[in-house]
Protein backbone atom coordinates (compact mmCIF):
# COMPACT_ATOMS: atom_id res chain seq x y z
CA UNK A 1 0.00 0.00 0.00
CA UNK A 2 1.44 3.68 -1.06
CA UNK A 3 1.58 6.11 1.65
CA UNK A 4 0.03 9.39 1.13
CA UNK A 5 3.13 11.16 3.70
CA UNK A 6 6.97 11.08 2.36
CA UNK A 7 8.28 8.03 3.84
CA UNK A 8 11.55 9.93 4.64
CA UNK A 9 9.57 12.05 7.05
CA UNK A 10 7.38 9.66 8.25
CA UNK A 11 3.68 10.50 9.52
CA UNK A 12 4.00 12.34 12.44
CA UNK A 13 3.06 9.52 14.71
CA UNK A 14 4.10 5.45 14.13
CA UNK A 15 5.57 5.75 11.33
CA UNK A 16 8.36 7.15 12.21
CA UNK A 17 10.99 8.81 9.17
CA UNK A 18 12.92 6.56 7.31
CA UNK A 19 14.46 6.00 3.60
CA UNK A 20 11.95 5.13 1.24
CA UNK A 21 12.28 1.32 -0.58
CA UNK A 22 10.55 -0.16 -3.62
CA UNK A 23 7.51 -1.48 -1.34
CA UNK A 24 6.32 2.49 -0.44
CA UNK A 25 6.51 2.84 -4.12
CA UNK A 26 3.78 -0.70 -5.10
CA UNK A 27 6.56 -3.17 -4.83
CA UNK A 28 8.15 -5.73 -7.28
CA UNK A 29 5.48 -8.04 -7.32
CA UNK A 30 3.78 -6.26 -10.95
CA UNK A 31 3.24 -8.38 -13.67
CA UNK A 32 1.78 -7.56 -17.04
CA UNK A 33 -2.43 -7.52 -17.21
CA UNK A 34 -3.04 -10.34 -19.71
CA UNK A 35 -6.10 -8.23 -20.91
CA UNK A 36 -4.49 -5.14 -21.11
CA UNK A 37 -1.09 -6.11 -22.75
CA UNK A 38 1.94 -3.42 -22.77
CA UNK A 39 1.22 -1.36 -26.04
CA UNK A 40 4.41 0.49 -27.51
CA UNK A 41 4.16 3.76 -26.86
CA UNK A 42 0.55 3.61 -25.02
CA UNK A 43 0.65 0.64 -22.28
CA UNK A 44 3.86 0.72 -19.99
CA UNK A 45 5.61 -2.84 -19.24
CA UNK A 46 5.06 -3.61 -15.86
CA UNK A 47 8.94 -3.88 -15.58
CA UNK A 48 9.56 -0.30 -16.60
CA UNK A 49 7.48 0.48 -13.64
CA UNK A 50 9.42 -1.91 -11.36
CA UNK A 51 12.67 -0.87 -12.64
CA UNK A 52 11.86 3.36 -12.13
CA UNK A 53 10.96 2.42 -8.82
CA UNK A 54 14.36 0.10 -7.73
CA UNK A 55 16.58 3.24 -9.27
CA UNK A 56 14.67 5.37 -7.33
CA UNK A 57 14.94 2.91 -3.97
CA UNK A 58 18.48 2.92 -4.56
CA UNK A 59 18.88 6.32 -5.11
CA UNK A 60 17.57 7.15 -1.94
CA UNK A 61 20.30 5.26 -0.12
CA UNK A 62 23.09 7.57 -1.36
CA UNK A 63 22.00 11.03 -1.02
CA UNK A 64 22.08 13.33 1.98
CA UNK A 65 19.45 13.79 3.71
CA UNK A 66 20.58 16.98 5.49
CA UNK A 67 23.40 19.66 3.95
CA UNK A 68 24.10 22.46 5.87
CA UNK A 69 26.58 25.18 5.04
CA UNK A 70 27.99 27.42 7.87
CA UNK A 71 30.51 30.11 8.63
CA UNK A 72 32.29 29.87 12.08
CA UNK A 73 32.47 33.46 14.26
CA UNK A 74 33.39 34.37 17.32
CA UNK A 75 32.18 37.72 18.41
CA UNK A 76 31.62 40.47 17.58
CA UNK A 77 31.36 37.99 14.79
CA UNK A 78 28.90 35.04 14.75
CA UNK A 79 28.31 31.74 13.66
CA UNK A 80 26.42 31.63 10.73
CA UNK A 81 24.43 29.30 9.00
CA UNK A 82 24.59 29.98 4.50
CA UNK A 83 22.51 27.40 3.07
CA UNK A 84 20.07 24.20 3.79
CA UNK A 85 18.64 21.42 1.98
CA UNK A 86 16.97 18.47 3.24
CA UNK A 87 14.85 15.79 2.36
CA UNK A 88 12.59 16.49 5.47
CA UNK A 89 9.91 19.89 4.44
CA UNK A 90 10.49 20.98 7.94
CA UNK A 91 13.75 21.52 8.24
CA UNK A 92 14.61 24.49 6.73
CA UNK A 93 16.51 27.59 6.72
CA UNK A 94 14.51 28.80 9.25
CA UNK A 95 14.84 25.66 11.81
CA UNK A 96 18.61 24.92 11.46
CA UNK A 97 20.97 26.75 13.80
CA UNK A 98 24.11 26.84 15.05
CA UNK A 99 25.56 27.69 18.38
CA UNK A 100 29.59 28.63 19.38
CA UNK A 101 30.72 25.94 22.33
CA UNK A 102 34.64 27.62 22.25
CA UNK A 103 37.27 28.35 20.34
CA UNK A 104 36.37 26.68 17.13
CA UNK A 105 33.38 24.35 18.71
CA UNK A 106 30.46 24.41 17.09
CA UNK A 107 26.97 22.92 17.47
CA UNK A 108 24.54 22.69 14.42
CA UNK A 109 21.04 22.06 15.56
CA UNK A 110 17.99 20.45 13.43
CA UNK A 111 14.26 19.51 14.76
CA UNK A 112 15.19 16.42 16.97
CA UNK A 113 13.80 12.72 15.35
CA UNK A 114 12.94 14.51 12.17
CA UNK A 115 15.84 12.39 10.12
CA UNK A 116 15.40 8.23 9.51
CA UNK A 117 17.86 6.98 11.22
CA UNK A 118 21.53 6.59 9.56
CA UNK A 119 23.17 5.09 6.70
CA UNK A 120 26.44 6.45 7.11
CA UNK A 121 28.37 8.80 9.09
CA UNK A 122 28.52 12.26 9.14
CA UNK A 123 30.98 13.95 6.65
CA UNK A 124 32.11 17.31 6.99
CA UNK A 125 34.32 19.35 4.22
CA UNK A 126 35.78 22.62 3.82
CA UNK A 127 34.55 24.98 0.94
CA UNK A 128 36.76 27.83 1.17
CA UNK A 129 36.73 30.94 1.57
CA UNK A 130 39.49 32.87 1.71
CA UNK A 131 41.80 30.77 4.51
CA UNK A 132 43.03 27.48 4.39
CA UNK A 133 41.78 24.64 6.55
CA UNK A 134 43.52 21.40 7.35
CA UNK A 135 40.01 19.90 8.06
CA UNK A 136 37.29 19.46 11.12
CA UNK A 137 35.99 17.29 13.54
CA UNK A 138 32.41 15.74 13.49
CA UNK A 139 30.35 14.19 16.00
CA UNK A 140 26.59 13.27 15.48
CA UNK A 141 24.07 13.05 18.03
CA UNK A 142 19.81 13.11 17.60
CA UNK A 143 19.06 16.29 16.73
CA UNK A 144 22.68 18.02 16.79
CA UNK A 145 26.08 17.99 15.33
CA UNK A 146 29.22 18.85 17.47
CA UNK A 147 31.88 19.96 15.02
CA UNK A 148 35.45 21.08 15.71
CA UNK A 149 37.28 23.65 12.95
CA UNK A 150 41.24 23.95 12.67
CA UNK A 151 43.13 26.19 10.65
CA UNK A 152 45.66 25.46 8.49
CA UNK A 153 48.14 25.33 11.68
CA UNK A 154 46.26 22.77 13.48
CA UNK A 155 44.54 25.31 15.26
CA UNK A 156 40.80 25.26 16.59
CA UNK A 157 39.59 28.42 14.85
CA UNK A 158 36.45 30.70 14.94
CA UNK A 159 37.35 32.55 12.16
CA UNK A 160 35.20 33.84 10.24
CA UNK A 161 36.57 33.47 6.70
CA UNK A 162 36.36 29.47 6.63
CA UNK A 163 33.36 27.60 5.28
CA UNK A 164 32.51 24.72 5.91
CA UNK A 165 29.51 22.35 4.62
CA UNK A 166 28.37 19.72 6.55
CA UNK A 167 26.58 16.64 5.25
CA UNK A 168 24.08 14.31 7.15
CA UNK A 169 22.80 10.56 6.51
CA UNK A 170 20.23 10.04 8.64
CA UNK A 171 20.69 10.65 12.42
CA UNK B 1 10.70 -10.38 -10.87
CA UNK B 2 13.09 -7.83 -12.70
CA UNK B 3 16.59 -7.53 -11.97
CA UNK B 4 17.83 -4.58 -10.53
CA UNK B 5 19.83 -2.59 -13.38
CA UNK B 6 22.67 -1.39 -11.05
CA UNK B 7 23.34 -4.94 -10.42
CA UNK B 8 24.62 -7.92 -12.33
CA UNK B 9 22.68 -10.38 -13.49
CA UNK B 10 24.40 -13.47 -14.48
CA UNK B 11 26.29 -12.24 -17.59
CA UNK B 12 24.67 -9.00 -17.73
CA UNK B 13 27.57 -6.62 -15.85
CA UNK B 14 25.71 -4.04 -13.69
CA UNK B 15 25.26 -0.21 -15.09
CA UNK B 16 23.37 3.02 -14.16
CA UNK B 17 19.34 2.62 -15.41
CA UNK B 18 18.71 4.87 -17.54
CA UNK B 19 15.21 6.04 -18.91
CA UNK B 20 14.83 3.51 -21.68
CA UNK B 21 14.65 0.70 -18.61
CA UNK B 22 11.66 2.65 -17.52
CA UNK B 23 9.94 2.30 -20.88
CA UNK B 24 11.79 5.28 -22.49
CA UNK B 25 9.91 8.72 -23.33
CA UNK B 26 7.80 7.70 -26.76
CA UNK B 27 4.42 7.84 -24.98
CA UNK B 28 0.90 9.43 -26.10
CA UNK B 29 -1.95 8.94 -23.60
CA UNK B 30 -4.83 6.64 -24.71
CA UNK B 31 -7.69 8.88 -25.70
CA UNK B 32 -9.92 6.21 -24.38
CA UNK B 33 -8.62 6.53 -20.90
CA UNK B 34 -7.19 10.04 -20.91
CA UNK B 35 -5.82 11.09 -17.25
CA UNK B 36 -8.23 11.66 -14.87
CA UNK B 37 -6.72 14.07 -11.77
CA UNK B 38 -8.00 11.26 -9.33
CA UNK B 39 -7.60 7.91 -11.09
CA UNK B 40 -4.98 8.10 -13.86
CA UNK B 41 -1.68 8.83 -13.73
CA UNK B 42 -1.01 11.77 -16.23
CA UNK B 43 1.26 10.75 -18.74
CA UNK B 44 3.63 13.73 -17.89
CA UNK B 45 3.97 12.67 -14.53
CA UNK B 46 5.11 9.70 -15.08
CA UNK B 47 7.43 10.61 -17.38
CA UNK B 48 8.66 13.52 -15.66
CA UNK B 49 9.28 11.21 -12.45
CA UNK B 50 11.18 8.68 -14.67
CA UNK B 51 13.42 11.53 -16.66
CA UNK B 52 14.00 12.40 -13.09
CA UNK B 53 15.11 9.52 -11.55
CA UNK B 54 17.25 8.71 -14.95
CA UNK B 55 19.24 11.78 -14.32
CA UNK B 56 19.67 11.46 -10.71
CA UNK B 57 20.85 8.03 -11.16
CA UNK B 58 23.70 9.73 -13.24
CA UNK B 59 25.56 11.62 -10.35
CA UNK B 60 24.98 9.94 -6.81
CA UNK B 61 27.54 7.41 -5.76
CA UNK B 62 27.59 4.15 -5.37
CA UNK B 63 29.18 2.33 -2.69
CA UNK B 64 30.19 4.71 0.61
CA UNK B 65 32.48 2.59 3.29
CA UNK B 66 33.18 4.25 7.02
CA UNK B 67 35.87 2.79 8.82
CA UNK B 68 37.82 2.93 11.89
CA UNK B 69 41.46 2.92 11.67
CA UNK B 70 43.80 1.02 14.11
CA UNK B 71 47.68 0.32 14.86
CA UNK B 72 49.43 -1.37 12.57
CA UNK B 73 49.38 -4.78 11.95
CA UNK B 74 45.63 -4.83 12.70
CA UNK B 75 43.04 -4.95 10.39
CA UNK B 76 40.75 -1.58 10.99
CA UNK B 77 36.84 -1.59 11.84
CA UNK B 78 34.04 -1.14 8.98
CA UNK B 79 31.47 0.90 10.39
CA UNK B 80 28.92 1.45 7.79
CA UNK B 81 28.44 0.36 4.31
CA UNK B 82 25.74 2.34 1.85
CA UNK B 83 25.24 1.24 -1.37
CA UNK B 84 23.06 0.88 -4.55
CA UNK B 85 24.03 -2.78 -4.83
CA UNK B 86 22.28 -4.97 -2.09
CA UNK B 87 25.15 -7.39 -2.26
CA UNK B 88 27.07 -4.68 -1.15
CA UNK B 89 27.02 -4.94 2.84
CA UNK B 90 29.89 -4.92 5.59
CA UNK B 91 29.61 -8.81 5.10
CA UNK B 92 30.77 -8.67 1.73
CA UNK B 93 33.25 -5.82 2.02
CA UNK B 94 36.74 -6.34 3.04
CA UNK B 95 39.32 -3.96 5.52
CA UNK B 96 42.90 -5.24 5.90
CA UNK B 97 45.95 -3.06 6.58
CA UNK B 98 48.64 -3.37 3.86
CA UNK B 99 51.01 -1.42 5.65
CA UNK B 100 51.19 1.18 8.74
CA UNK B 101 48.29 3.55 7.83
CA UNK B 102 47.20 2.27 4.46
CA UNK B 103 43.90 0.78 4.53
CA UNK B 104 42.61 -2.03 1.49
CA UNK B 105 38.75 -1.86 1.01
CA UNK B 106 37.81 -4.57 -1.48
CA UNK B 107 34.28 -5.92 -2.96
CA UNK B 108 33.56 -8.95 -4.84
CA UNK B 109 34.83 -7.96 -8.70
CA UNK B 110 32.14 -7.47 -11.11
CA UNK B 111 29.48 -6.04 -8.44
CA UNK B 112 29.20 -2.03 -9.26
CA UNK B 113 28.77 -0.29 -12.68
CA UNK B 114 31.17 1.68 -14.47
CA UNK B 115 33.09 3.99 -12.76
CA UNK B 116 32.33 7.78 -13.76
CA UNK B 117 33.92 9.73 -11.62
CA UNK B 118 37.17 9.04 -9.29
CA UNK B 119 37.09 7.92 -5.48
CA UNK B 120 36.65 10.56 -2.77
CA UNK B 121 38.25 10.12 0.38
CA UNK B 122 37.85 11.99 3.22
CA UNK B 123 38.57 12.08 6.91
CA UNK B 124 35.64 11.88 8.95
CA UNK B 125 37.06 11.42 12.79
CA UNK B 126 36.98 10.83 15.56
CA UNK B 127 39.63 12.06 17.95
CA UNK B 128 41.70 13.81 16.24
CA UNK B 129 42.21 16.06 12.77
CA UNK B 130 44.07 14.33 10.14
CA UNK B 131 46.04 16.22 7.22
CA UNK B 132 43.73 14.06 5.14
CA UNK B 133 43.59 10.73 3.38
CA UNK B 134 44.17 9.92 -0.89
CA UNK B 135 43.21 6.98 -2.33
CA UNK B 136 44.23 4.25 -4.70
CA UNK B 137 41.79 2.65 -7.05
CA UNK B 138 41.88 -0.84 -8.33
CA UNK B 139 39.94 -3.42 -10.53
CA UNK B 140 37.99 -4.35 -7.21
CA UNK B 141 39.43 -2.71 -4.24
CA UNK B 142 41.04 0.60 -3.23
CA UNK B 143 43.98 1.58 -1.18
CA UNK B 144 43.51 4.35 1.25
CA UNK B 145 46.50 6.37 2.64
CA UNK B 146 45.83 7.62 5.96
CA UNK B 147 47.18 10.61 7.65
CA UNK B 148 47.66 11.94 11.03
CA UNK B 149 47.50 15.45 11.51
CA UNK B 150 51.30 16.02 11.18
CA UNK B 151 51.31 13.77 7.66
CA UNK B 152 52.82 10.69 9.09
CA UNK B 153 50.75 7.61 8.50
CA UNK B 154 47.86 6.88 11.05
CA UNK B 155 48.67 4.10 13.54
CA UNK B 156 46.30 3.77 15.86
CA UNK B 157 42.42 3.36 16.06
CA UNK B 158 41.55 6.92 16.97
CA UNK B 159 40.77 7.95 13.64
CA UNK B 160 37.49 7.62 10.69
CA UNK B 161 37.81 7.70 7.28
CA UNK B 162 35.06 7.30 4.23
CA UNK B 163 35.52 5.85 0.62
CA UNK B 164 32.85 7.01 -1.65
CA UNK B 165 33.14 5.07 -5.03
CA UNK B 166 31.23 5.76 -7.77
CA UNK B 167 31.42 2.78 -9.58
CA UNK B 168 33.77 -0.34 -9.63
Amino acid sequence: MSRIFPVFEGDGASNLPRYPTANDMGGLQFEDDPQYRPQEGKRLRAENYMQLIMAADRVCRMIPTLVVEFMPGASPDVPTIITVTSVIDAITFDTVSISRGGVGIYRIFYPQNALPPKRQMAQISYVGSTAISRGALVNQASGYTDVTLYDNLGNATDNPLFMFKLRLFGE
Amino acid sequence: MTHPIFERNGTTPPRRPTLADFGGREFESVLRYLPNDKRRVPLNGYLQAAMAIDRVCRSIPLLSVDFQTAAYPGTGTILFVNSVVDGLTSSTITLTQAATGRFRIAWPAGTLPAKVHLTDSSHIGSLHPSFGCFVEHNLNNCLVYCYTFDGEFVNSADYKFNITLWGG
